[in-house]
């Protein structure tokens, strides 16, 4: 019996990724699979800045969200300011689950990628029946949650370390 | 239920690693909250048929006056998870410098030439077998600032995204005999008994023996342990 092969390691994204990953709307001539805007017709915008250890933006990042409701990947990456910007679908409360989004967070100086979840201030007293949410801890949960941003939209800033640093997860 | 099994840590770098002078202020201080009972999260699935001829061909996706400058490759390789099962329908993205060493991205600039002919840039799904072939040129070592006289080794990035989104994998591949492996942080913070698993090996191609010199790089990603039925909640 052969032994089982084992898992290839994870290497980081590096700086280069957008022509290939990212390219309609960093601009270059290569079709993108994976966009940034929802195809619900029902949408929002969410929009943030990922930030490094010393509260400086990070310009090379990718963030991809998952919203299990739509079944839909988005993929974003920043700009020069560390700012992504999606077009997710309305987050609406379904049955026995609370609205929340997968994100995963690739770059430059990240050598395996790292998941977070994304909470909706609307929802401020059902988020603490999602077991993933409640298994945070009480003083950290802030970080997962968007803040409202516009008539309709979300904000919400990533710190990859610091102070501020988001909830990360071993998923 | 089937379970999907950890993500293998022990065989990645270490996210904080002062010597990929990045990692210093981006990678997490605090420890990944681990759940009790973490759910597999079902990814998308991805419809073969919108593959371009193309894509795959990162030698002629990207003509404008003749055939990219390099030595043409063939990488073929199969998916699988850790317990051995081929992985059907995964999505692979590349992307990679040019012969030169050189990217399109803006943000290079590298003092060597860009190819009219070649973006470095494609993408294919693996078929039932879990296969996957691209053909494209070898791609050059890059200098990159990170200590004095910092270059990369030859290489080429892949995404891979399947039917699990907490298998998704980023990694590179490298070539075999590579000195500069030896002397690059950023494959040697693998451990050292991971770091063969990210090196293809030589072996020819489906193509015509003399029309590209072929590579084998095999991926694998997370499995499931399948538990047995009675045990099933």
């Amino acid at each position: 019996m052969t032994s089982s092969p084992k898992q290839t390691p994870s290497q980081t994204v590096g700086p280069y990724f957008a022509y290939g990953l990212t390219a309609e709307r960093s601009g270059y001539p290569f079709s993108q699979w994976i966009g940034s805007k929802t195809s619900s017709s029902d949408h929002v915008s969410l929009t943030g800045r990922v930030l490094d250890g010393e509260g400086q933006a990070i310009s090379d990042a990718m963030v991809e969200i998952w919203q299990s409701e739509h079944s839909e990947l988005l993929r974003a990456g920043t700009d020069d300011n560390g700012r992504y910007e999606f077009t997710i679908a309305r987050p609406n409360i379904s049955v026995g689950m609370v609205p929340s989004l997968l994100v995963t967070v690739f770059m430059r100086g990240l050598s395996s990628h790292v998941f977070s979840q994304l909470y909706f201030p609307d929802f401020e007293d059902q988020n603490d029946q999602d077991p993933t949410f409640s298994a945070v801890p009480a003083a950290r949960r802030s970080t997962l949650i968007a803040r409202k941003s516009g008539h309709h939209g979300y904000a919400h800033d990533i710190y990859m370390q610091g102070e501020n640093e988001t909830v990360f997860f071993d998923l | 239920m089937p379970v999907l099994k950890p993500r293998d840590w022990s065989s990645n770098a270490p996210l904080y690693y002062p010597p990929y002078r990045s990692t210093v202020l981006r990678a997490p201080k605090q420890t990944l909250i681990e759940l009790d009972h973490p759910e597999d999260i079902s990814g998308p699935v991805y419809d073969g048929a919108r593959l371009d001829l193309l894509d795959h061909d990162l030698t002629q996706n990207a003509r404008s006056s003749g055939a990219p400058i390099g030595e043409r490759i063939e990488v073929n390789g199969q998916v699988l998870d850790d317990t051995g099962k081929p992985q059907a329908g995964i999505l692979i993205e590349v992307w990679q410098a040019n012969a030169a060493g050189r990217y399109i991205h803006r943000a290079d600039t590298h003092d060597a030439p860009l190819d009219p002919n070649f973006t470095g840039a494609g993408r294919c799904m693996t078929d039932d077998d879990g296969r996957y072939k691209l053909i494209t040129i070898k791609p050059g070592a890059y200098p990159w600032g990170n200590h004095e006289n910092a270059w990369r080794p030859q290489h080429i990035h892949f995404s891979l995204i399947g039917s699990s989104l907490l298998t998704r994998l980023v990694t590179q591949m490298y070539f075999p005999g590579d000195p500069l492996l030896d002397i690059d942080p950023i494959f040697q913070g693998v451990p050292d008994f991971a770091r063969e698993r990210l090196v293809s090996t030589l072996e020819p191609g489906s193509e015509t023996h003399d029309c590209a010199l072929g590579y084998r790089f095999d991926i694998i990603l997370r499995g499931r342990n399948e538990t047995p039925p009675e045990l099933d909640s």
